[in-house]
């Protein structure tokens, strides 16, 4: 856990955990009575049903089950007792952190104006109405008029269409195919592109192979699909040569237990250097496999990996190769692929490039929309906009009906998808009709400001560098 | 402006309700077993009485069996007693039995409780941590299984089938959504039955609300009897839910706007169905019905501290927001003529871009656009240079992204600025290696490649 969160979860945890134990105290002491109860009863019950008093009188049996039943009920009574205040105060706990839910971010365009309300601001766009009606959503437990359904987001036909038809194909990029199958029924949303559908179980079935650690079908794609995966060049082309490190492994380790914290440990030289191949028909099947096509694949830059994977060879078996110099090539591999190294794989870069470039084939972007909106949206933009509208909220502003939002909200910069350039001199953002001016020595302001600063002479001064420059040789580009 | 800081408070915004229910529910349990521990074995149980009964009896007996002459006597004693104690067994076995019961449900509650917590912890303090993905998932497909609960009519067999594919079957508060299910049938089959027993069950936490829902429904239940013009029932139903009393307990604020609803409504004793005066129309209105419907819905959903309107869409709205631009989702004609003036004290106006669509961008590429014009367009002070090739953040001379460089026509005289980096790309994936402008589809040398710096 962060120190953060451990901060933020404060006593939580441990109120939990008190409420947890005090519950099963309780539980067992009245189980623990009821249990003893009962024993005294049967034996009371087998006393009565002798004739002879042999067994004992039932009355020095039953006699003491009073005053039993009487403390016992004071001890679980208490034990209760002290459930009940742990209860207590982990639910005030949980109260105090979690205060509540936010309302509507946007209140949506109110229904239809009614003959009472005149529309104050007539003259904007409808889509952009919603802006000036900030606190239609506060007050839900108010007296009779009730808020009316038809003013919460995203709820025209249109709009749940578009979000259904989203969501379903995440459901098919996050391998969701069940509930795929039953959304679509469910709500009636139109059926995925059938080639699109195919390719994404395609997709996944190979993405569970290679979690397994196993790159046969990945490998087949690569080779489908020369243009994605393979060659040599440039950086980013290192998917089928990570494919093949993979295979080799696979190859050289098959026939090793690698669960096994084996207890030859200890560091041996290569017994017989000069011939790996006759011991171990794993390393033989690994050095032809890396033969046919770590040649093929070598550059300056991938040729001492390559070099390191063929010779550590010589130093099998698995528990050796663990102890050698290239013990770092194969320590990941320990463990069985069934539980701590499933996740890791999982996330491993070698998926998520395969994944990558599988989607481009299928025209579809990395990540899924659902995901990255959904993420930016609650990782953090939604609490600063709230915190926004509450700073307007006391100055007493409402959201500009023109419709930006007033502050910035940070993004990561790989969730950045347009450029924005504010000219560095005035600050302004670049228009069409103010549009950035690239300057001879490489800088860029907008237009305006060029014309501000060179005042009417054909000369100007780059405010960034030394140099001096002819105006017209200003150029304007495009982002 | 990047960030990848994860804070809980800002994070857990959404997460609200999800140590609610199981709190709510730890609680029942906790009542529920005390109160059967006392209601089977406390003084005033049946356990109690037969166990005084059956040592009265033993008493008797043993001063009896003393003069043993009496053995038929003894005997009938003795096969009573047998029966009251055969009978308490019973009773103890079942007792055990239900007390096993509750407390493996208070386990099992527990452990959703727990369960829930370790989600919630499990937040890294980054975006960029290895744990993030996976929690954002399990996060995302708890807001998808809300939203499927909540569409009319709940898509109650795919929010089950993916919190089974997801494995997110404790993050779900299936019983809940169920619940409001069945009142809301009631409801728009025209009974309040369903609904007056949950909010009999749930009256101490609606009185703390303020909650006027309680008012609302029996002040319906009387319009009904007077649209069925069983006005003695009506009467009757008045006095026995709608006293002066009631009503300010039932009310927010001493109750005086629900008086005066009330004292409305009771014209209704002289006014049919088919009345033409507008007031009492509106009394009789099915809209009634409708607004009671989001009235009992908005109480039940902030009850539980869920937010009226689906979780997914609050993410959505907000990060829509965070992301629009104009190039996403062209600006409205009016709005354009309107940014350039000043609007008082009016935020940002929207800044018209230049450029094209993105494949790579949510807003643009996927259905989700269609959801922005509800939402307001993100607002950006500081230049971000995206390269249209690689689709990377070009922080310029030569750092993160690579470097900017511009491409000048020699037909148009302007410059289109790209990476360095993914200039090369094309290049290379050219046939001929040649450097091509990927826009204009003008040929360049290398040489004719301009560095730019973004200050
Ligand atoms: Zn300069
Ligand atoms: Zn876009």
């Amino acid at each position: 856990m962060s120190p953060a969160m451990e901060e933020y979860l404060s006593t939580l945890p441990s109120d939990l955990s008190l409420l947890s134990s005090r519950s099963t105290a309780a539980s067992s002491l009245a189980l623990d009575t009821v249990d003893s109860i009962i024993a005294r009863l049967e034996l009371a019950r087998a006393q009565l049903t002798t004739p002879t008093q042999r067994e004992g009188n039932p009355g020095d049996t039953l006699l003491p089950l009073s005053s039993f039943v009487r403390s016992g009920n004071t001890k679980v009574a208490s034990a209760n007792k002290e459930w009940s205040s742990a209860v207590t105060r982990f639910s005030k706990a949980v109260d105090k952190k979690f205060t509540g839910p936010p309302q509507p971010l946007f209140p949506s365009p109110p229904p239809p104006p009614s003959s009472t309300t005149p529309s104050h601001s007539s003259a904007l766009d409808p889509s952009l109405l919603y802006l000036t009606s900030p606190s239609l959503a506060t007050s839900t437990t108010s007296s009779s008029p009730s808020p009316t359904p038809s003013t919460a987001p995203f709820s025209t036909p249109h709009a749940i269409t578009s979000l259904n038809s989203t969501i379903a194909l995440h459901l098919a990029r996050i391998g969701a195919f069940d509930s795929l199958d039953s959304f679509l029924s469910e709500s009636e949303t139109p059926a995925l592109d059938q080639h699109l559908l195919e390719g994404l179980k395609e997709l996944h079935a190979i993405l569970k192979e290679l979690r397994q650690g196993v790159c046969t079908r990945a490998l087949q794609w690569v080779e489908e699909h020369p243009e994605h995966g393979g060659g040599t060049g440039a950086e980013g082309d290192d998917l089928e040569f990570a494919l093949r490190k993979e295979e080799f492994i696979r190859l050289l380790l098959g026939g090793s237990d690698l669960s096994s914290s084996s207890s030859e440990m200890e560091p041996l030289l290569p017994s017989s250097p000069s011939k790996p191949s006759t011991l171990d028909p794993h390393v033989h099947q690994a050095l032809a496999y890396g033969g046919q096509h770590f040649r093929r694949l070598h550059t300056p830059a991938r040729k001492d990996l390559i070099a390191a994977l063929l010779t550590s060879t010589i130093y099998m078996p698995f528990p050796r190769l663990l102890s050698s110099p290239y013990a770092s090539l194969y320590s990941s591999y320990l463990t069985s692929p069934s539980d701590a190294g499933a996740g890791a794989i999982e996330t491993s870069p070698l998926c998520a490039t395969f994944a990558a470039r599988f989607l481009e084939t299928l025209g579809l972007p990395r990540d899924s929309a659902l995901s990255v909106v959904s993420d930016i949206g609650g990782g953090g933009a939604m609490a600063k906009i709230l915190k926004v509208r509450s700073v307007m909220k006391e100055k007493k502003t409402e959201w500009s009906a023109v419709g930006e939002l007033p502050v910035e909200i940070p993004l990561p910069s790989t969730r950045r998808y347009h450029s924005i350039f504010a000219c560095p001199v005035s600050k302004e953002q670049s228009t069409s009709t103010n549009p950035p001016m690239l300057l001879p020595c490489g800088h860029v302001i907008a237009r305006e400001s060029l014309a501000r600063l060179a005042r009417g002479t054909p000369q100007l001064k780059c405010p960034y560098c030394p140099h001096v420059g002819r105006v017209v040789d200003a150029v304007r580009v495009y982002f | 402006m990047s960030s990848s800081k994860l804070s809980p408070n800002e994070v857990l915004l959404l997460d609200q309700a999800t140590l609610k229910a199981p709190v709510d529910n730890l609680r029942r349990l906790q009542k529920v077993t005390q109160k059967f521990y006392e209601h089977n074995l406390g003084p005033t149980s049946t356990f109690q009485r037969d166990l005084d009964d059956v040592l009265r009896k033993s008493a008797v007996a043993s001063s009896s069996t003393s003069s043993a002459d009496t053995p038929d006597g003894g005997a009938a004693q003795r096969a009573e007693m047998l029966k009251t104690v055969e009978g308490m067994l019973t009773k103890m076995r079942n007792t055990k039995r239900k007390l096993a019961e509750l407390s493996a449900q208070s386990a099992a509650a527990t452990q959703v409780a727990s369960a829930r917590l370790d989600h919630l912890a499990a937040l890294p303090d980054s975006s960029d941590a290895a744990g993030y993905p996976a929690w954002a998932r399990k996060r995302l497909s708890h807001q998808l299984s809300d939203y499927f609960l909540r569409s009319t009519p709940p898509l109650k067999r795919s929010a089950a089938v993916l919190a089974r594919e997801e494995g997110i079957e404790e993050l779900v508060d299936v019983e809940l959504w169920e619940e409001l299910a069945k009142a809301e049938k009631g409801l728009r089959e025209g009974r309040l039955e369903e609904v007056l027993s949950w909010v009999g069950e749930n009256r101490t936490t609606l009185k703390k609300m303020k909650s006027t829902l309680e008012f609302t429904i029996h002040l319906q239940a009387y319009i009904e009897l007077c649209r069925a013009r069983s006005l003695d029932a009506a009467i009757a139903y008045v006095k026995k839910n709608l006293s002066p009393v009631t009503v300010s307990e039932l009310s927010a604020g001493g109750g005086a706007s629900q008086m005066e609803e009330l004292s409305r409504a009771m014209a209704l004793l002289a006014y049919a169905p088919d009345t033409t005066c507008q007031i009492y129309q509106e009394l009789y209105s099915p809209a009634r019905w409708d607004n009671l419907l989001a009235h009992f819905r908005s109480t039940f959903l902030s009850l539980h501290s869920l937010p009226p309107v689906p979780l997914l869409h609050m993410s959505l709205q907000a990060g829509i927001a965070s992301l629009k631009t104009p190039i996403c989702c062209p600006l409205p004609s009016s709005a354009l003529s309107t940014s350039n003036k000043s609007n008082g004290n009016s935020a940002p106006p929207v800044h018209p871009m230049e450029g094209s669509p993105s494949a790579e961008c949510p807003i643009c590429s996927s259905p989700l656009g269609q959801l922005a014009p509800e939402v307001p367009y993100s607002h950006h002070v500081n230049s971000t240079i995206v390269c249209s090739i690689s689709g990377k953040v070009v922080e310029g001379d030569g750092g993160e992204g690579g470097q900017l460089v511009a491409l000048l026509s020699k037909m148009t005289g302007e410059g289109r600025v790209y990476s360095k980096e993914g200039l090369a790309l094309r290049a290379s994936q050219h046939p001929e290696g040649k450097l091509v402008d990927p826009h204009t589809g003008e040929v360049f040398q290398w040489e004719d490649m301009k560095k730019v710096f973004i200050s």
